[in-house]
C-alpha cells in the first residue's frame, strides 16, 4: 500500500550501522542515502559507519541483505533515535520486502 | 496466452572448459567440497551457504558436470575430474529467481527439472530413466492450471510418490535460494523434505540460511552443511588459482598476503587476478599487489574500478548499461544501448591485453554488435555466466552486476528509467509481457505496466499464478489502480482465492465499480460478489447474484461465464432445484466448449451425468459420463486427470447395478487419475470404492477406503458439503456393517430426525425439493432405524421422503425408499404391504437394472423376493428381475451380503434371521439334482451323469420343487442358497 511520503528523519527511526572496512561514500544511494563516514582503528584496520533515517523494519532488513549481498561484515545496528510513531514490536514483523528502487 | 518456462532456469552452468588466457582449466577443482558432497548425499538435505561470490553456483555445477560427464563414459577424452561419483545420481537444477515466490510457478519449474527439462538427451542405458523421469509429474502440470487455491500438498505428495517408484536416484538443486521470502514456497520445501523418498536428496545454495527447521534435521543426522568458511579458497588454493589458473607465477609471500587480503573469498580474488594480469603486462605487478593488499578500502570498490577503468569506453558503457538486465541476450542489449553506445563501441581503440576486451577478441561482425561483445565478455571471463549452450542468453555475476549498477545510479541516475524503459519495450515486442512488466514497473512507468498487467491478467489468474498478480498490484500506485475496474476485478478474485481477509476484496471490489463507471465490468463484479457470498455461506445471495452475472456478462468473457455456470449448476442441485442445475450444467458445457475450457466441459458433464443417474435413467447416466470421459484429452488426445471425475461417477453408477468387476476398474482407474488432479473429486472415488469393497464382503477394505475419503474432506476445510457427504456414506457403510453403534453416533450429531414429519422444504410452486444430500442422509438413518428395529421411526422418514423425492423425480432415492418400506413393513407384519412395496420397486428399478439396492438388504431381502414372485405378488418384467436379483444373489461378490447379513445378524434383522428351515427335508438323491441344476445342466444332462432315466429325474425335481415351495429351475437354487442348502460358488 502507498503511505504518504514523511519528512526523512523526522518522524523516522535513525539507525546507525557499522561495518568493517573503509566504503567509499558513493555507496550513499545503494544504502537508502544513509551517510557514509570511515575512521581509521590502526594502521591497517578501519571502519565505516552509515547513519541515516530508516522508515521501517523491512526496510532495514534491506539494507542489511545489501550489506551481506556484498560481503560487507556489519559489527554492529543501533537505533540512535527512534521514530515518532513506533508501532509496537510484535505489530510491525512480516510486512514484506520492499521493492529495490533502482534495481 | 501462457508463459512458457524459461529452460534456461533449468540449465547446469557449464563448468569454463578454458579461458582466453590459455590455461589448461579454467576452474580449481575442489576435490575435498565434491567429496563432502557425495557424502552428504545419504542426508536428506545439503545446504551451501555463504554470501556471494564464494563459489556456491560453481562448485555445484562442477558436481554436477562430473556426475554427468563419468556417466557418459566418453571414449578418448581424459575424465574430467581426478574423483568419480559412486555412485551417480541424477541431478535436477533450478536456478531460482524472485518470480518463484509464486507457489505455482516455483512447483512448475521444480516438477520440470525432475522431468529432466534442463538435461541434454541422456546416454545409451539411461533410457529408461529418462522415461521414468518425463513421467515425473505427469497430470501435475494441470493441477497448477486450477484457478482455485493451488493444492500444493497434494501435488507435492503425488509427485513424491511418483519419485518413489523411480529407481534412480535424484538429486534437486535448488540455487539462489536466498531470493526465495514467500512463506508458502518455505512451507512447500519444509513438507517435500519431511516426506522425501529415501533415493531423494535436496540441495539448497543460498546467500542466507532459509527458515527450515535445520536444527532438527542437524540432530537428526539430516543435514550435510557447507559454509564459507569451507568454501573460501585455502592458501593452496589461492596458490592453484593464481599461478595455474591465470599463470601469474607469483611467489608464496605475494599468494599469502593476497589471501589474507581477500580472505579466501574467490570473487575478490577472480578481480585482483585480472587485475595483476594487466599490471604483469605493464610492468608494475608488484606496485599493483603492495598498493592493494595495504589499502583498506572496500576491495571491491578497489578492484571494479581496475578491472572497468581497463576496458575500452564502448566496453564499460556496455556493460554499465546492461547491468539493468536480469538476463542478456544480443537483440536484448543492442535494444537497451540504442544507437549511440552502438556508435561509441565501434570507434573503441583498444590494446591486446589481458583481461581486457579486445579488437582482436571479437567476431568479423564488428564492435557494434551486441553478440559479439557477450561473446567477448564470456571469452575474457568477465563475470558473464551463459544461461544455455547455444550463446543465446547470459546473466552476469550476481556481485559483479551489483557493483556496476551502483556505479550506474552513482554516475547516471537519470539514464536508469530511460533503460528499464527500453528492457521493456523490448520484451514487450517479442513477447514475453512479463519482463516487459517487471522492467515497466522498475523503469517507473506505471501506465505501461498496468496496460501490460490487463493484457495477461485473465491468462495469469487461469494458470493460478495469484502470488504474481498480486505483487504486481501491490507494485503499482494504489491510485493508479483504482482506476482501473478490470485490475480491480482480478485483485479482488485474487485476494479472495488466497486467503487474504474478505473485507480486503471487499473494498477491491468496491473500488472496481466505483472505477467503472461505464459499467462494462459489471457482470464480472457481479461473479466476484457471488463468490464473496458464497464464502459467507449465503448460498441464496450468491446463487442470484450469479444468475445476475450471467445475463450482464458478454458472450465473449468465457472465463468468468463458464465458472458461474458451473458453479450456478452445483448450487441448484444442492438447493433441489434439478431442472435449473440441469439447465446451467448444460450451459457450462456450451461455453466450456467454446472457450476451449476442456475441464469445465468435464466436471458439467459429469455433474449432467450425476443428475441422470439420480433421476434413474442409468443408461442416459452412463452415455454422458461416457462423453465427458472422452472430452477429457489434451490437444494430443492424452487422457487428463480431469477425466477422474466422471470415471468415478462411472463407477458407482454401474455399482447400482451390481456390475463389480466394472465398478473395481472405473473407480481405480479414475480414482488415481483423480487424485492427481488434487480436487475434492477423489472423495467421490473413495466413496464408490468403499461400497464396491463392502458389496465384496471386504469390511477392513471398505473401512480403510471411506478412511481415506474422510481424511481428504477434512483437508479441504473450506466445504462442509464434502464433509457431510462422507460422513453419511460412512453411517451406511456402519450399518452394513452391523457397527449400529457407529451409525447411531453419527445420526445423533446430525440431529436431524427428531421432527418426524420431516423439515424437508415442500415441492409445491417453487419447483424445488429437498436437496440432494439432505435426501441421502434420511436415507441413511431411515436405513438405521430399520436396522434398529425402530420401524415406526423409519416409515415416518421414509414416506415422506418418498413422496417429495417422487415428485422431484428422483427415481433412485424412490426406489431406496420403498425398498426400506419394504423391509420395514414387513418386520411390522404387513406382509402384503410389504411385497406391494416391493413390487413397486422392483418395477421401477427392473428397466435400468438397479440391482445393488435389493442386494445390499441382504438375506431377509433374498426371501422376500422368494415370497412375492412365489406368491404372484409380481408378475411380469418385474418378477424376472426378482428373478435376476436372486440369482444376482449367487455371484461370487454378492454373497458377502448374506455373509455379512449372517455374521452381523444378531443386530441387523434379530428374530427373522434364522433361515426357515423345510418342513420336509430333502432327500439325499434331491440334493444331488439340486447341486446340478445349480451348476446348469439339463434334466437330460443330469440324467445321464447319474445314470438314472430322465423320468426319474423328473420325479425327483418334481418332489424337491414341491418341498421347496417353488416352480422353476431359477427358483429352486435361489430358494436352496436362502436355505443355506447348497453353497455360494
Amino acid at each position: 500500500m502507498n503511505q504518504p511520503q514523511r519528512e526523512p528523519g523526522l518522524d523516522q527511526a535513525i539507525y546507525r550501522i557499522r561495518v568493517r572496512g573503509q566504503l567509499d561514500d558513493t555507496w550513499s544511494q545503494w544504502f537508502n542515502g544513509m551517510t557514509i563516514a570511515y575512521e581509521p582503528v590502526d594502521n591497517s584496520t578501519s571502519i565505516t559507519t552509515l547513519t541515516g533515517p530508516v522508515a521501517d523494519q523491512p526496510k532495514l532488513r534491506g539494507i542489511l541483505a545489501r550489506m551481506w549481498d556484498l560481503n560487507l561484515t556489519v559489527l554492529s545496528v543501533e537505533r540512535i533515535a527512534p521514530g515518532q510513531d513506533q508501532i509496537p514490536f510484535d505489530v510491525q514483523s512480516q510486512t514484506g520486502g520492499e521493492l529495490w528502487e533502482n534495481s | 496466452m501462457g508463459t512458457p518456462l524459461l529452460k534456461t532456469k533449468l540449465y547446469v552452468p557449464p563448468v569454463r572448459a578454458g579461458s582466453s588466457t590459455g590455461h589448461r582449466t579454467g576452474l580449481v577443482q575442489r576435490a575435498r567440497l565434491i567429496a563432502r558432497l557425495n557424502e552428504g548425499l545419504p542426508c536428506k538435505l545439503t545446504l551451501i551457504s555463504a554470501p556471494a561470490g564464494f563459489g556456491k553456483t560453481t562448485l555445484l555445477s562442477e558436481w554436477v558436470n562430473a556426475g554427468v560427464g563419468s556417466r557418459a563414459g566418453r571414449e578418448g577424452a581424459p575424465p574430467p575430474t581426478s574423483y568419480s561419483l559412486l555412485p551417480t545420481p541424477t541431478f535436477a537444477w533450478v536456478s531460482l529467481d524472485e518470480g518463484d515466490n509464486d507457489p505455482a510457478r516455483f512447483l512448475a519449474y521444480v516438477i520440470a527439472a525432475l522431468q529432466g527439462t534442463g538435461v541434454e538427451q541422456g546416454t545409451e542405458g539411461q533410457h529408461s530413466t529418462e522415461r521414468s523421469r518425463q513421467m515425473l509429474g505427469k497430470g501435475l502440470s494441470d493441477l497448477l492450471q486450477s484457478p482455485q487455491r493451488l493444492p500444493i500438498e497434494e501435488i507435492l505428495t503425488a509427485l513424491i510418490n511418483q519419485i518413489g517408484t523411480i529407481a534412480e536416484d535424484l538429486v534437486l538443486i535448488l540455487d539462489d535460494y536466498h531470493l526465495i521470502h514467500a512463506q508458502r514456497v518455505h512451507d512447500a520445501l519444509a513438507f517435500l523434505l519431511e516426506h522425501l523418498p529415501p533415493q531423494m536428496h535436496v540441495v539448497i545454495s543460498t546467500r542466507a540460511d532459509p527458515p527450515l527447521s535445520l536444527a532438527r534435521l542437524r540432530a537428526r543426522g539430516q543435514l550435510n552443511e557447507l559454509r564459507q568458511k569451507d568454501l573460501r579458497f585455502t592458501a593452496d588454493e589461492c596458490a592453484e588459482f593464481l599461478n595455474q589458473m591465470m599463470g601469474l607465477d607469483l611467489s608464496v609471500e605475494e599468494i599469502a598476503t593476497l589471501a589474507s587480503r581477500t580472505e579466501g573469498w574467490i570473487a575478490a580474488l577472480h578481480m585482483a587476478a585480472m587485475s595483476i594480469q594487466v599490471h604483469k603486462h605493464s610492468g608494475d605487478m608488484a606496485d599493483f599487489i603492495q598498493a592493494f593488499t595495504g589499502s583498506d578500502r572496500y576491495i571491491l570498490d578497489y578492484l571494479i574500478e581496475e578491472v572497468l577503468h581497463r576496458q575500452p569506453a564502448g566496453i564499460q558503457t556496455f556493460l554499465l548499461h546492461t547491468a539493468v538486465l536480469t538476463r542478456l541476450s544480443a537483440p536484448l542489449c543492442d535494444a537497451v544501448l540504442g544507437q549511440d553506445v552502438a556508435a561509441a563501441l565501434a570507434t573503441a581503440g583498444v590494446s591486446p591485453e589481458r583481461g581486457q576486451i579486445s579488437p582482436a577478441s571479437l567476431s568479423d561482425r564488428g564492435w557494434d554488435s551486441g553478440q559479439a561483445v557477450l561473446e567477448a565478455l564470456e571469452r575474457a571471463n568477465l563475470f558473464i555466466v551463459p544461461l544455455d549452450n547455444k550463446r543465446r542468453w547470459y546473466r552476469y555475476h550476481h556481485l559483479f552486476v551489483d557493483l556496476l549498477r551502483q556505479r550506474l545510479q552513482q554516475g547516471h541516475p537519470e539514464l536508469v528509467s530511460i533503460l528499464h524503459g527500453r528492457a521493456s519495450a523490448w520484451y514487450e515486442a517479442n513477447g514475453y509481457t512479463e519482463e516487459a512488466i517487471e522492467h515497466a514497473l522498475a523503469a517507473g512507468d506505471v501506465e505501461w505496466a498496468a496496460d501490460l498487467i490487463e493484457r495477461v491478467i485473465e491468462a495469469t489468474v487461469m494458470r493460478s499464478e495469484l502470488s504474481t498478480l498480486r505483487g504486481w498490484v501491490e507494485a503499482l500506485p494504489q491510485d493508479l489502480v483504482r482506476t482501473r475496474p478490470w485490475l480491480c476485478v482480478f485483485d479482488a478474485w485474487a485476494l479472495l482465492v488466497t486467503g487474504c481477509p474478505l473485507e480486503a476484496a471487499q473494498a477491491r471490489l468496491q473500488d472496481a465499480a466505483r472505477a467503472d463507471d461505464q459499467g462494462a465490468f459489471a457482470g464480472e463484479i457481479m461473479v466476484v460478489r457471488a463468490l464473496i457470498a458464497a464464502y459467507q455461506r449465503e448460498t441464496e445471495t450468491s446463487v442470484e447474484l450469479s444468475s445476475q452475472a450471467l445475463e450482464l456478462l458478454p458472450e465473449d468473457s468465457t472465463f468468468f461465464r463458464s465458472f458461474v455456470a458451473g458453479y450456478l449448476g452445483l448450487n441448484y442441485l444442492y438447493s433441489g432445484d434439478a431442472p435449473a442445475a440441469r439447465q446451467a450444467f448444460e450451459e457450462a458445457v456450451r461455453l466450456g466448449r467454446k472457450a476451449g475450457n476442456v475441464m469445465n466441459v468435464v466436471l458439467a458433464l459429469s455433474h449432467l451425468a450425476d443428475l441422470s443417474g439420480i433421476e434413474g435413467r442409468l443408461r442416459e447416466a452412463r452415455a454422458t459420463y461416457e462423453r465427458a470421459i472422452e472430452a477429457a484429452v489434451n490437444g494430443q488426445g492424452k487422457r487428463l486427470p480431469v477425466a477422474g471425475v466422471p470415471l468415478c461417477g462411472l463407477g458407482r453408477l454401474v455399482l447400482l447395478s451390481n456390475q463389480l468387476e466394472d465398478a473395481r476398474r472405473y473407480l481405480v482407474q479414475g480414482t488415481e487419475l483423480v487424485v492427481k488432479w488434487g480436487e475434492a473429486g477423489a472423495i467421490g472415488g473413495y466413496v464408490g470404492q468403499a461400497h464396491l469393497k463392502q458389496a465384496l464382503g471386504d469390511t477392513p477394505g471398505a473401512r480403510a477406503a471411506i478412511a481415506a475419503a474422510e481424511e481428504l474432506a477434512d483437508r479441504f476445510d473450506a466445504m462442509r458439503a464434502d464433509d457431510e457427504y462422507v460422513a453419511a456414506n460412512k453411517a451406511t457403510l456402519c450399518v452394513l456393517q452391523g457397527d449400529l453403534d457407529g451409525a447411531a453416533r453419527w445420526a445423533d450429531g446430525r440431529d436431524l430426525d427428531h421432527e418426524v414429519h420431516l423439515d424437508i422444504p415442500s415441492v409445491a410452486g417453487d419447483g424445488r425439493s429437498v436437496p440432494v444430500n439432505l435426501v441421502y442422509e434420511y436415507l441413511t438413518i431411515a436405513r438405521l432405524r430399520v436396522a434398529q428395529e425402530r420401524y415406526g421411526e423409519a416409515l415416518a422418514i421414509l414416506r415422506p421422503l418418498r413422496r417429495e423425492t417422487k415428485v422431484a423425480g428422483w427415481m433412485i432415492f424412490v426406489i431406496r425408499a420403498l425398498v426400506l418400506e419394504a423391509v420395514a413393513l414387513d418386520a411390522q407384519g404387513h406382509a402384503h404391504q410389504a411385497l406391494d412395496a416391493l413390487g413397486r420397486a422392483l418395477s421401477l428399478a427392473g428397466p435400468e437394472g438397479y440391482s445393488r439396492v435389493f442386494l445390499d438388504q441382504g438375506v431377509r431381502m433374498a426371501q422376500l423376493l422368494y415370497q412375492a414372485v412365489a406368491q404372484g405378488m409380481v408378475r411380469g418384467p418385474a418378477a424376472d428381475f426378482a428373478g435376476q436379483i436372486l440369482a444376482e444373489f449367487e455371484v461370487p461378490g454378492s454373497r458377502s451380503a448374506l455373509a455379512t447379513a449372517r455374521i452381523s445378524g444378531d443386530n441387523l434383522e434379530p428374530g427373522t434371521l434364522e433361515p426357515p428351515t423345510l418342513i420336509e427335508p430333502l432327500s439325499e438323491r434331491e440334493l444331488e439334482v439340486l447341486a446340478l441344476i445349480a451348476q446348469g445342466l439339463t434334466n437330460r444332462e443330469i440324467a445321464q451323469r447319474l445314470h438314472l432315466s430322465l423320468s426319474t429325474i423328473k420325479v425327483h425335481a418334481y418332489n424337491m420343487y414341491g418341498k421347496l415351495d417353488v416352480h422353476s429351475r431359477t427358483q429352486a437354487v435361489a430358494r436352496a442358497r436362502v436355505l443355506g442348502l447348497l453353497p455360494f460358488t
